[in-house]
């Protein structure tokens, strides 16, 4: 009980940092907005921002795979550890 | 040399550029690497819930040829009934390397000191690095070049992704701008961090608690979803929560 007032204080002090239409308009004229999700729509982003044309979510969750393909790619190739490539062969037979 | 991604700072400005570069190849071409080839596993370990990071792992690990081991919480007995060193020591005889979503940042730090397969960070209370990345891919296709562009982060910034947030993008030659009430700002000591990348790459870093101030004129604006990454609140609105991240 009294969890509720709480909960509600914290979400008054970002209320100004909500992203509207009208925090986009004072941006630069070809700005996006980027959310790593879950978002809360009317909570932190209004509807009309994150399902408009300024958000980039989708392209930014669906990168998320490419980033990490090559994050592992790089860290593997880095370590001599990638199986395509020969160096990283040599390596992995000793593994044991 | 072994390499590990426990903090975004972990990759120097050229080396996050040559990272970018490879996403954008392999995302034109998808299966044209197979590092994981055999296949070679990759533990994808979870002490938190996770929707994203766990899909896109176990998508990115099967692309490279590899195979996704995934660990749900409470699936492991690691830091609880084995030490992550010796956790570690027996992950790198079996694993081509480990992707770990924990809560201390120093258990990433255990587990890659006695690790000898790369280790990443999937999200410590700390830092979320992976994320920062895939902005980052996300603003080169449409911005072209990312150096000089200004990114506003707007909300809760006393939290991994402010953190991490600030130290990618100016890492990549960024303007991070930061705003949010007083009660809810990094600290000190990642701003220090973020600047002293920023001087080496021309990126900067502001702290503020006006919202105005932070979005005139930025390229991008950024919000994380809002109560649930705050332990402090999440333990009042659920008593029987640990306050952890779920």
């Amino acid at each position: 009980m009294g969890q509720e007032d709480q909960k509600d204080d914290r979400s008054e002090i970002f209320r100004p940092y909500s992203v509207t239409s009208e925090a986009m308009a004072q941006a630069a004229e070809n700005a996006v907005f980027l959310h790593c999700l879950p978002a809360y729509r009317g909570n932190e982003v209004t509807a009309e921002v994150i399902d408009g044309p300024a958000s980039l979510v989708w392209d930014e969750a669906a990168n998320r795979v490419h980033a990490q393909k090559a994050l592992l790619t790089w860290l593997l190739d880095s370590s001599g550890l990638s199986s395509d490539r020969p160096d990283a062969l040599r390596r992995a037979g000793g593994q044991q | 040399m072994l390499r590990h991604f426990l903090v975004d700072t972990d990759l120097s400005p050229e080396e996050q550029e040559q990272v970018l570069d490879l996403a954008a190849a392999l995302k034109a071409d998808r299966f044209s690497r197979r590092p994981l080839a055999g296949p070679q596993t990759v533990g994808v370990i979870f002490d938190k819930t996770s929707t994203r990071t766990r899909v896109s792992f176990a998508t990115g690990v099967a692309d490279l040829g590899g195979n996704p081991l995934i660990i749900n919480p409470g699936e492991s007995q690691l830091g609880h009934k084995e030490s992550i060193a010796d956790s570690s020591r027996v992950f790198s005889r079996m694993l081509a390397a480990v992707v770990w979503r924990t809560f201390e940042q120093s258990g990433l730090e255990e587990m890659a000191e006695y690790s000898s397969v790369p280790v990443i960070n999937a999200l410590s209370d700390d830092y979320h690095p992976c994320q920062i990345l895939a902005d980052l891919l996300t603003l080169r296709e449409r911005f072209g070049d990312v150096k000089g562009l200004t990114l506003s982060y707007v909300g809760d910034a006393a939290n991994n992704m402010a953190n991490s947030y600030m130290l990618g993008c100016v890492t990549a030659g960024m303007h991070v701008r930061i705003a949010g009430p007083a009660s809810h700002l990094p600290s000190q000591d990642v701003i220090d961090a973020a600047r002293e990348r920023a001087a080496e790459t021309g990126g900067s870093v502001v702290v503020t608690t006006d919202m105005a101030e932070a979005v005139a004129g930025a390229h991008a604006v950024l919000r994380i979803r809002g109560c649930p990454w705050d332990r402090r609140i999440r333990r009042m609105i659920d008593p029987r929560s640990s306050g952890r991240i779920p």
